[in-house]
């Protein structure tokens, strides 16, 4: 009996962990790239290793009609800036029925001027996992390019159906892990 | 030969016992012995596999960025596949072993948790400690009740509960799914705790068991309290009174103060939740954290209600366990009275009967202490009478004079009590 019982939870952690490597491996493989500007810093987790915490530019959406409901999530219709970064053309409660969408989650909202609040968004990737000895290194490497004047660094996510993977960090267009002396 | 054997031997000689019945314990004995694992090797493979576990959690999280995304998955899904093999040769070969059922339940906890943690650095997943630990945890429950593994309940009773803490004490909307899963985990822990850890085999694992429940529970109740404190000491002083319920129900009861984690934890939470309401300034405190309040959610102010309720209810109307009620199991007559002085003549008031209350606390503990030679409540007497004392240190207004004596006619009553009950136990001892 208990026997039987293990294969079954057994079978039910494979499934879960199966399903979580499908999930991510087919918007990174099939998931259109999108760029967001970055303002990180490097802690560690004790569990999945030393990371880069990003913060983006934009991180902040108006809400337009604001109803006093503050929700949990929004989705987030994704437009281009001259430049090819990106930027929210609207903001709303339901997943739009055209165009590229992102789903975030709400960290809070504040003011409510003119029908208007903004809310502050958490994205779902807002860590650039690194090896332990480059991560430190990486972090003084985006310090320092973020306060050079006409360097960017950026991070490329693919999204698929809303539901987003990071790709990559840039500085400027080099990878991460190549802008590195190593 | 088996010392147990040589007693068998001479209660045989002795005529207590005849051949037959000799054999017969003896073999039963020795079949016993077969299926048991010695504690001191149950014990080292615990520590054992919580070092390897910790060291494959480690060897993840250096993140070895070198190796391809398929390598990396591979790996994961060995861990995984390697954790659950694990736990199945365990149900199959070695069920009866504890050293084993330990063993392969942390290791499993472990390979899952890297399995995880090498998922997240591969897809660069979202920084969610609480969402990370409540999926860990919530695939890693089947095994503890499978393997009935004790180390394995405590590993997901503190996953679970920092889950709580992170989702419930913070301030973002969107975590209340997250606090409702570990809730539902610590509920199954619960029920694995009270049907499972019974019996003489589980005592150490059982009175582990009692010291972490009894602490994560008052580290769970802040949750309510997180938008008003104001109500917050009251009510953990109430739900302390609630621990000693609990811990004399026949079921958790435990022969020793410092067995029972319930009466423990209970007990000095009491006390200092009573020193904290013993300070005037608590109560003016109290009262301005009302008003500033007044707007914020309720559940603190339900919180307190419930358990006021609750712990009345139960203190007055039921007889939880054996044996008659002590004075510490009415603790929340001095914290409802406080209340009800605090409204009718003010802080003064309320702080002064909350020290009243644990004085006398503190001398009829003491003196049930003499009568029964109990060294063990003679000192809580004493101690719980020093508190009111050193807290009272601090309170500019009583004279330094006053102070003073009564510092030293306490710490004078400590040796003299002391030394009096030891010579009384010494002289019993020479007399039997």
């Amino acid at each position: 009996m208990k026997r039987n019982a293990w294969w079954l939870f057994a079978l039910l952690q494979f499934g879960v962990v199966g399903w979580m490597i499908w999930r991510y491996q087919r918007i990174q493989t099939s998931g259109t790239v999108h760029r967001f500007l970055l303002e990180p810093v490097d802690p560690a987790d004790p569990f999945r290793g030393r990371y880069l915490q990003l913060s983006f530019e934009a991180d902040e959406v108006a809400l337009c009609p604001f109803n006093g409901q503050n929700p949990d999530r929004l989705y987030l219709s994704l437009g281009k800036d001259s430049l090819g970064f990106v930027r929210y053309l609207k903001a709303g409660k339901e997943s739009p029925d055209s165009g590229e969408y992102l789903q975030a989650d709400v960290a809070d909202i504040y003011g409510n001027e003119n029908g208007c609040a903004t809310a502050r968004l958490d994205f779902p990737f807002d860590r650039w996992y690194m090896n332990e000895e480059l991560a430190p290194k990486a972090e003084k490497e985006v310090a320092a390019a973020l306060t050079r004047a006409g360097t960017r660094c950026w991070l490329a996510v693919r999204i698929r159906d809303g539901k987003a993977v990071a790709e990559q960090l840039y500085i400027n267009d080099t990878a991460i892990a190549d802008w590195l002396p190593r | 030969m088996n010392p147990r054997e040589k007693d068998l031997l001479e209660w045989q000689e002795a005529g207590l016992i005849d051949e037959a019945t000799r054999t017969r314990i003896s073999l039963y004995l020795q079949e016993k012995d077969q299926h048991q694992t010695p504690p001191l090797f149950a014990l080292f493979a615990v520590i054992g596999a919580l070092l390897v576990g910790g060291g494959i959690s480690l060897l993840v999280a250096h993140n070895w960025d070198k190796l391809p995304q398929a390598a990396h998955l591979a790996v994961a899904v060995f861990l995984l596949l390697g954790g659950q093999a694990l736990v199945f040769f365990t149900l199959r070969k070695k069920k009866e072993s504890a050293a084993w059922r330990e063993s392969s339940a942390i290791l499993h906890y472990f390979s899952l948790g890297g399995c995880l943690a090498i998922i997240s650095q591969e897809f660069y997943l979202g920084g969610d400690m609480d969402g990370f630990l409540l999926l860990w945890n919530a695939l890693f429950l089947p095994a503890v009740f499978l393997l009935r593994s004790p180390t394995g309940s405590g590993l997901a009773i503190a996953g679970s509960s920092i889950v709580a803490a992170i989702s419930g004490y913070a301030f973002q909307q969107n975590h209340s799914d997250y606090l409702i899963g570990s809730l539902v985990l610590l509920g199954l822990l619960a029920y694995f705790y009270v049907q499972f850890l019974q019996g003489p085999e589980q005592a150490h694992a059982r009175r582990i068991h009692h010291w972490l429940w009894a602490l994560v529970t008052p580290l769970l109740f802040g949750i309510f309290f997180r938008y008003d404190t104001s109500y917050a000491v009251p009510a953990l002083g109430l739900l302390f009174v609630l621990h000693r319920y609990i811990g004399h129900l026949p079921r958790l009861h435990e022969s020793g103060f410092l067995a029972s984690g319930w009466l423990s934890i209970g007990t000095v939470g009491w006390v200092v939740m009573m020193e904290w309401m013993g300070f005037r300034e608590y109560w003016n405190w109290h009262t301005d954290e009302r008003i500033s309040h007044a707007a914020a959610p309720l559940t603190g102010s339900i919180a307190f209600i419930a358990t006021l309720i609750l712990t009345v209810t139960l203190g007055v109307f039921t007889r939880m366990g054996k044996g008659k009620r002590e004075i510490l199991d009415f603790g929340f007559v001095p914290i409802a009275l406080s209340l009800a002085w605090l409204q009718l003549l003010g802080p003064w008031a309320a702080a002064l009967f909350c020290n009243l209350w644990l004085f006398v606390t503190g001398v009829v503990i003491l003196r049930k202490g003499g009568n029964e030679g109990n060294l063990g409540a003679l000192n809580l007497g004493l101690t719980i009478i020093a508190l009111v004392l050193l807290t009272r240190f601090f309170d500019e207004r009583i004279d330094y004079l006053l102070r003073g004596l009564a510092f030293i006619v306490t710490g004078v009553a400590f040796f003299l009590v002391n030394r009096h009950y030891m010579r009384k136990a010494r002289r019993k001892e020479q007399a039997g």
